[in-house]
């Protein structure tokens, strides 16, 4: 679990919340202490005040009742200077409690009786500070100094003054009942505020110890279980889906986080089951894909090196399966896929034996198996998959029923062994791929064992196929025209315009080598078109400049990939257009392959040529395994009875019945049979026999340049 | 308050406190327009100055103005603890008018030359006879019988409850002996006289048989604040003394006559002015003042010789 900085902790950031509350709290009980304390001082010194004024106005009060009275009393003694009764009288008060002083004094304010009984003082002034003011004042009069509290009132016989006398109270008694009370109230006060105080610590004391229970209780309840819910997010995010979470039993919402936090877990669990089960598996046949079984290829290579075992690789495509992408849709193609699928789990495990036996499909129509064999005689790896290939190419063989049609497909097989031809997994596949190209080349619909040669046969391929390229505009290609004749007259009618290609270091190569290539690579969608003008442009010219070429017709060979392609007709008609030739003239020679994927698309692409005058043959016509009944849904002006059938015509019953049956069937439906390949005599004269429109071939004409069949015109 | 033996340390102070006392008189309360032919200066016995003072002050007040045709600008009031001092005061001229029971008259006259002006009526009585009464079970039957018993007097300046009563008894040939205390008892000769102080002193030592008689004025006796009722019906009369009159008002002998003439005239006519109303009933509750007819001037003879006598006899 990560360790978080100090203060960026959820525990750390509540406890510093906490301290800070706990300190504001302190500051404030210590400022109300401090105020408290404040107030007590403030307390103590309004109540001595208010106790001084209170006491103060009570002895003023009964000062100045104890001085009225004292005046009173005195006047009838001082009348007649009875200082024997002014004595008398002053004594009692001398006795009353805090009275310092009684002065009984004349008009002038000189002293007649001073209270202290021996009148030490007779006849003198006042000499002490309050006295002026006493003998001025008219009336009573009271004064205070630090000490004492003089109270005067003249004595006065009816409007005559006799004197007056002064009272003098002394403060001290007064002053110290005032500290002592004073003293008393702060004491009571510091006690209460100690009181006050160790209530308050208590309660500061008691809030820090719930503040430490709520931090411990934090640190259970929140903080630990997210810190493991953070572990097991690490754990999850390094890769580790399994990371165990942990249960909580809680009911609060930490409890129903950790719960779904846990069935999150499982649920990233099921994800990544069923991510890895889309990685390595084909969705549309559930075979592994291309991943898992390189993955397990270089595995079990890795198991297998050096142990001396054998496996094979076996590389199945299906032929021309783009063909039912393209015509029929991906639907089918996916149908057909899935049948294959099954088909080919089927053959392995009749024939795979073990169960180690890898199948995978490496998208598109590539099938791959990988095959281990055993070690008893007949069940090595070689045996074992010579025997499932045989069994995959006749069991892929089979036609395929699919809404209700049925489709013919083949599949090629290239087969290649470990450790003999190769020791990693990338050169097994690659060699697993020349193996079944070369099975492609062979004829398809069979298997080959890749062997060193392969290589060099595809090296050759590639290389021819970039010499190809761009050879026709080096003049590399060219056209050549072999005479068609008719067969009841032998007047020349016609000629098929035939592709030659010199090399310029290996010579003539063979139309069947280099169409093919041309066709496999693309580049005969660039030819066809070259060729075709071509050829138009030299049959206007016999038209024009030869009295015996008019009505001659020139006959073009397009592949499937031009028909495929969509744009033939636009091309023809434009071509037609350029060179001026008319359509009548123009033959347009197709192989039965080359229709039989879309007969709806490839009837529609013919009849609208055939619409603009230009006449359809089928080439070929014999070899395909579609026969006779495409004749019925497919427009064609004619067809091409193969040279195989042909050649044996003389010496083959049943090639020339076939060959019969077909002029027949032919000229039943209106159609015009060309024979080619006519070497001899006696099958040119067979042919006439059976009615044969058209022929060609080496015995009745040679395939010549241009310059040279101009002659023929001559 | 002079009971207890002076004890040395005080002594000194009371010489001093005496000798004070004398030049008090003189120095602290000097009448310092004394013999001023313009103040007419009143005087008047008096225990309580203070008190007293009010009382007289009203009258003077209403005198003085009226009496400035007689060159009287200013009024004052001088009061004296005792007859000494007050017949010192006349001799010395330093007052004009005093105001005073009979008694105290006829003594200022026989020590200072006073002169009698009027008579002054009071609560609307201007003569009384004093009474001597007894307890009815006392047995005392006539003034006779009260030889060698006690009576109880107010106090030696009263006129209605000493000299009268006492003349009286001296009259009838009997002798007087003072005794310190109502339990005392005289010789059997004579009466034993206790002082009193107040009347209702002397109704109540009559009635609690502390002394066999008293005497007091015959309005005093009539006073139930003096003689309550309850007394009164315990107690009975045995004999009275002759008219006279209870107050007077006397001026210095030497006082002008012209002064003296418009003080009397204008006292004589206050009884009949409103504005003097309020003034007389301060003095002393005074309804009139009434000349000194022959009659009165002989009853007030008699009675001076019988303040002498008893002066002589009884002190």
């Amino acid at each position: 679990v990560k360790a978080f900085p100090a203060l960026r902790g959820l525990h750390a950031k509540f406890s510093l919340l906490v301290v800070a509350t706990l300190l504001l709290m302190l500051a404030v009980v210590v400022l109300m202490l401090q105020r408290q304390s404040a107030l007590q001082r403030e307390m103590v010194d309004v109540s001595r005040a208010s106790m001084r004024t209170l006491v103060s106005d009570h002895l003023r009060v009964h000062g100045e009742a104890v001085a009225a009275q004292l005046a009173e009393s005195l006047a009838n003694p001082l009348y007649y200077f009875d200082l024997d009764e002014i004595d008398t009288i002053t004594r009692n008060v001398m006795r009353q409690p805090d009275v310092a002083y009684v002065i009984v004094y004349d008009p002038r304010g000189d002293i007649i009786h001073d209270g202290a009984g021996e009148i030490a003082a007779y006849s003198q002034p006042m000499d002490d500070p309050l006295a002026y003011e006493a003998v001025a004042a008219q009336g009573p009069r009271t004064q205070w100094s630090e000490s004492i509290l003089d109270v005067s009132s003249p004595i006065r016989v009816g409007p005559q003054r006799l004197g007056g006398v002064r009272v003098g109270y002394s403060l001290d008694s007064v002053r110290n009942d005032e500290v002592r009370a004073t003293n008393a109230l702060g004491k009571r006060l510091r006690e209460v505020g100690a009181r006050d105080f160790i209530g308050i610590a208590i309660l500061l004391m008691s809030l820090v110890v719930l503040a430490a229970l709520a931090s411990l209780v934090l640190q259970r309840a929140l903080v630990r279980p997210i810190r493991q819910l953070a572990g097991v997010a690490h754990e999850i995010e390094a890769g580790n889906y399994g990371a165990t979470v942990p249960q909580s039993r809680r009911n609060d919402e930490i409890g129903e986080l950790i719960r779904a936090f846990g069935r999150m877990g499982a649920s990233i669990v099921r994800h990544d089951r069923d991510i890895r089960r889309m990685a390595y598996t084909d969705a549309l046949t559930g075979l592994a894909n291309r991943l898992a079984f390189r993955e397990s290829l270089d595995q079990r290579l890795l198991q297998l090196r050096g142990v001396g075992r054998q496996l094979a690789l076996l590389f199945a495509d299906i032929d021309d399966f783009k063909r039912i992408n393209d015509t029929l849709g991906h639907d089918v193609g996916d149908e057909v896929l899935l049948q294959f699928a099954n088909r080919i789990r089927d053959a392995v495990a009749r024939h795979g034996g073990a169960e180690d036996t890898l199948l995978a499909r490496f998208g598109g129509d590539e099938f791959v198996m990988l095959v281990e064999g055993g070690d008893q005689p007949g069940r090595d790896a070689r045996a074992v998959a010579s025997r499932l290939a045989a069994t995959l190419v006749e069991e892929l063989a089979r036609p395929i029923t699919v809404n209700e049609r049925q489709l013919f497909l083949g599949t090629s097989i290239g087969i290649t062994m470990f450790p003999d031809d190769a020791a990693g997994a990338a050169m097994l596949m690659k060699n697993g791929d020349i193996a079944m190209y070369q099975a492609k080349v062979a004829g398809k619909s069979c298997y080959r064992f890749y062997s060193r040669a392969m290589d060099q046969a595809v090296e050759r391929r590639v290389r021819m196929e970039q010499d190809l390229r761009g050879a026709w505009d080096r003049g590399e290609l060219s056209v050549v025209y072999q005479p068609i004749l008719r067969v009841a007259d032998r007047k020349l009618v016609g000629a098929e315009a035939l592709l030659r290609w010199h090399h310029p270091k290996q010579g003539v190569i063979a139309p069947s080598v280099f169409i093919d290539v041309a066709e496999q690579s693309g580049l005969i969608e660039v030819i066809g078109p070259e060729v075709l003008r071509v050829a138009c442009r030299e049959a206007v010219r016999w038209q024009e400049d030869f009295a015996k070429g008019a009505g001659m017709f020139v006959s073009v060979n397009v592949s499937p990939r031009q028909l495929r392609s969509g744009t033939l007709p636009d091309q023809v008609a434009g071509v037609l257009r350029d060179t001026g030739l008319p359509a009548l003239q123009l033959h347009l020679e197709l192989t039965e392959t080359a229709v039989i994927g879309d007969e709806i698309q490839a009837s529609m692409l013919l009849s609208r040529l055939r619409s603009t005058g230009v006449k359809v043959w089928l080439d070929d016509f014999g070899t395909g395994f579609s026969g006779l009944s495409h004749l019925r849904r497919v427009p064609v002006d004619g067809v091409k009875i193969d040279r195989s059938f042909v050649a044996d015509i003389l010496h083959d019953a049943d090639d020339l019945a076939l060959t019969t049956a077909i002029i027949a069937m032919a000229h039943s439906l209106g159609i015009t049979v060309v024979a080619e390949g006519v070497e001899k005599e006696g099958q040119y004269a067979l042919l006439r026999e059976r009615g044969c429109d058209l022929a060609q071939g080496f015995w009745l004409g040679h395939p010549l340049v241009a310059e040279e069949f101009v002659r023929l015109l001559e | 308050l002079h009971a207890r033996e002076p004890d040395l340390r005080e002594l000194p102070i009371r010489l001093l406190a005496c000798l004070l006392v004398l030049i008090a008189g003189i120095a602290v309360f000097p009448v310092r327009a004394a013999n001023d032919p313009h103040v007419l200066v009143l005087g008047c016995l008096s225990s309580d100055p203070k008190s007293d003072y009010d009382q007289l002050k009203p009258l003077l007040d209403y005198v003085v103005p009226r009496m400035a045709g007689v060159g009287i600008r200013e009024g004052r009031i001088l009061m004296a603890r005792d007859l000494q001092q007050m017949g010192s005061y006349m001799r010395r001229g330093r007052v004009d008018w005093v105001t005073g029971s009979s008694a105290t008259g006829m003594t200022l006259q026989s020590r200072a030359s006073a002169r009698p002006l009027l008579v002054t009526e009071r609560d609307g009585v201007a003569r009384d006879h004093s009474v001597f009464f007894v307890r009815r079970d006392s047995g005392i039957a006539t003034m006779r019988d009260l030889r060698g018993r006690s009576i109880a007097f107010r106090d030696q300046t009263s006129t209605d409850a000493y000299f009268v009563p006492a003349t009286q008894l001296l009259e009838q040939g009997m002798s007087l002996q003072r005794l310190l205390s109502p339990k005392d008892h005289p010789e059997s000769s004579s009466i034993g006289f206790v002082l009193g102080g107040t009347e209702l002193n002397i109704a109540t030592w009559v009635h609690r048989r502390l002394v066999d008689s008293g005497a007091m004025s015959d309005a005093d006796w009539r006073n139930p604040q003096y003689v309550p009722p309850s007394f009164r019906t315990a107690l009975k009369v045995i004999g009275e003394s002759g008219e006279y009159p209870l107050a007077m008002e006397m001026v210095r002998g030497d006082l002008d006559a012209k002064v003296q003439a418009r003080l009397q005239a204008i006292l004589l006519d206050a009884a009949n002015d409103p504005d003097a109303r309020d003034a007389l009933l301060h003095y002393a509750r005074t309804t009139r003042f009434l000349p000194i007819d022959p009659a009165t001037g002989e009853t007030l003879a008699r009675l001076r010789a019988a303040i002498v006598h008893v002066r002589a006899e009884a002190e």
